[in-house]
C-alpha cells in the first residue's frame, strides 16, 4: 500500500496539488459570478482525486482549507479534516471504477454526502457551537427553536445543502476532467475515467 | 480583503516562526480546553495584546469583523433565545426572553473562536511565508509540503487573473451570466475546463523545471535564508508548553471530579 502511495506522488502530482487548491478557491469566485446557489469549494479536491489519486486529493483538501483560512476566512480551518476525508474517499472510489458511469457517480455523491456530514457536523457542533455565520444558520436555528438538541439541529441544517452540493460537485468534476484532451491527462485519469 | 504579511520589527516579527506557531497553538488549545468565560477572556486578552504589540490589529479589524460579526450574531441570537439548556431568564423585552445559560455558552464559544481566528491572523501577518516554510523544513517538514503551501498562495492570485480572462473570452462568445439556471450551470463547465486544461499544461512545464532543480532530491539542503532560534525563543516555547500542560491537567482533574464531560 505504501509503495502505491509513493508512486502517486510524482513531481507532476506535487505541482497539481497547489493548482487544485487554487481551482477550489477560484471555483467559489466563478459560482458567484454566475450567481449559482452552490459553493463548489471542494471541486479542486475531487478533480485531484480523478487526476492524481486519493492521497494527493486528501492533501489538496487539507491545504485548500489551511490556505483559505490563512488568506480569506479562518472559519475554514477546522473543516480541513472534512475536505481531506472527501478527497481520500473520492480517490479510492475512482480507482475502483466508480466514475465509469452516471449512476455509479450518483452513489459516489451519496457516499460523499455521508462522509461530509459525518465529519463536518461534529466540528460545527463542538468547535463552532453549531453556527458558522452563513445562510444555513437559519435552518439550524429554527430546528433548535423547535426543541431539537444542538447536534440534531446542525445535522438538519446541513442535510438541506450537502446532498445538492455533493451531487453537483461530483458531476462537474467529472465533466471538467473529461474535457481534458487525452494527451494532457495524467496517468491516473486514464484509468479512472471511462474510455471514449 | 485578503490577509497578508505586514513587514515590521515587533517582537512577533523577530521571533522564530516555530515559536510563534507553537505558542499560538498552545493558546488556541487552552482556549478550547478552558471551560470558564473569565479564563478564556484572559487567553483572548493575551492574543489581543500580542496583536497590539505587533501593530497589526488595526489592519486585522476589518477582515475579522467580516467573519466574526455574523458568527457572533447567530451564536448569541439562537443560543440566547432557544438553547435547550436555558433555565434562568437574563432579561425580558416584551414577549422575548433572553436566557442566561444560552448567552453564556454563546459568549464562551465566541471568545474561543476569536482566539482561534486572531491567532491565525497574527501568524499570517507577522511571519513571512518564506521564513515560515524555511523554519518548518529545517525542523524536518518534507520540502514538497513547503512548496505546496507557497505555490498555493501564488497560484490563487494567478488563477483568479486567468479565470477573469477566460470569463471575458467566453462572454465575448455569447456566455450569458444572466441566463436561466440550467444554462448557467452548463456555462460553469465552459469556464472551469479551460482553467483546468491550462493548469495541466503549465503543470507539466513546472514539473520539468522543478525536477531540473532537484525537487525530489534527498541530500542535505542548504538555505538561502537563515532563521535564527534564540534562547528567548526556546524559553518562550517551554513556558507555553508548561502553561498548557497545567491547564490540561487542571481541567482533567475538574472533569473527573465532576464525573463526566459536558460538551454541547
Amino acid at each position: 500500500m505504501f509503495s502505491g502511495i509513493q508512486s502517486e506522488f510524482t513531481t507532476t502530482t506535487w505541482v497539481l496539488i497547489p493548482l487544485g487548491v487554487a481551482i477550489s478557491t477560484v471555483g467559489g469566485f466563478l459560482t458567484s459570478v454566475l450567481k449559482l446557489p452552490v459553493y463548489l469549494d471542494g471541486i479542486g479536491t475531487i478533480l485531484l482525486a480523478l487526476l492524481a489519486g486519493p492521497w494527493a486529493a486528501a492533501l489538496t483538501g487539507l491545504f485548500t482549507n489551511v490556505v483559505e483560512a490563512a488568506v480569506i476566512n479562518p472559519t475554514y480551518l477546522p473543516f480541513g479534516i472534512t475536505n481531506a476525508a472527501l478527497g481520500l474517499v473520492t480517490g479510492y472510489m475512482a480507482l475502483n471504477g466508480w466514475f465509469k458511469s452516471y449512476w455509479r457517480m450518483a452513489v459516489v455523491a451519496l457516499v460523499l454526502t455521508a462522509v461530509g456530514l459525518l465529519t463536518s457536523v461534529p466540528i460545527q457542533t463542538y468547535v463552532f457551537g453549531g453556527f458558522t455565520g452563513v445562510g444555513t444558520d437559519v435552518i439550524t436555528g429554527v430546528l433548535l427553536a423547535s426543541g431539537e438538541n444542538l447536534l440534531t439541529s446542525v445535522l438538519g441544517g446541513n442535510l438541506v445543502t450537502e446532498p445538492l452540493d455533493k451531487f453537483i460537485s461530483v458531476y462537474f468534476a467529472y465533466f471538467v476532467a473529461k474535457s481534458v484532451p487525452a494527451r494532457y491527462r495524467p496517468p491516473t485519469a486514464q484509468d479512472v475515467l471511462p474510455d471514449e | 480583503m485578503s490577509v497578508e504579511y505586514q513587514p515590521g520589527d515587533s517582537v512577533l516579527h523577530e521571533l522564530n516562526p516555530i515559536t510563534v506557531l507553537s505558542v499560538g497553538g498552545c493558546l488556541v488549545l487552552s482556549a478550547f480546553v478552558l471551560g470558564d468565560l473569565a479564563a478564556v477572556s484572559v487567553v483572548l486578552g493575551v492574543v489581543v495584546v500580542a496583536g497590539v504589540e505587533a501593530g497589526v490589529l488595526r489592519q486585522l479589524s476589518r477582515p475579522l469583523a467580516a467573519v466574526a460579526v455574523p458568527l457572533g450574531g447567530s451564536l448569541g441570537f439562537f443560543h440566547g433565545l432557544f438553547s435547550p439548556r436555558n433555565a434562568t431568564p437574563l432579561f425580558t423585552v416584551g414577549p422575548v426572553t433572553i436566557w442566561r445559560e444560552g448567552t453564556l455558552f454563546a459568549a464562551l464559544t465566541f471568545f474561543r473562536l476569536l482566539v482561534l481566528f486572531l491567532t491565525l491572523y497574527l501568524v499570517v501577518t507577522t511571519v513571512h511565508p518564506k521564513r515560515m516554510t524555511t523554519a518548518l523544513v529545517q525542523r524536518g517538514l518534507p520540502s514538497q509540503l513547503a512548496y505546496v503551501y507557497m505555490a498555493s498562495i501564488t497560484f490563487i492570485s494567478e488563477l483568479r487573473e486567468r479565470s477573469r480572462s477566460i470569463l471575458d473570452a467566453q462572454q465575448s462568445r455569447g456566455l450569458d451570466t444572466k441566463a436561466s439556471l440550467p444554462r448557467r450551470l452548463r456555462s460553469l463547465v465552459s469556464l472551469l475546463s479551460p482553467l483546468l486544461i491550462g493548469s495541466l499544461v503549465s503543470a507539466q512545464t513546472r514539473a520539468l523545471a522543478l525536477d531540473a532543480r532537484g525537487f525530489n532530491g534527498d541530500r542535505n539542503r542548504t538555505y538561502l535564508y537563515d532563521v535564527s532560534d534564540s534562547t528567548e525563543d526556546k524559553l518562550l516555547r517551554w513556558l507555553a508548553v508548561a502553561a498548557t500542560a497545567v491547564v490540561l491537567a487542571t481541567r482533567l482533574v475538574e472533569m473527573l471530579s465532576l464525573g463526566g464531560v459536558r460538551l454541547a
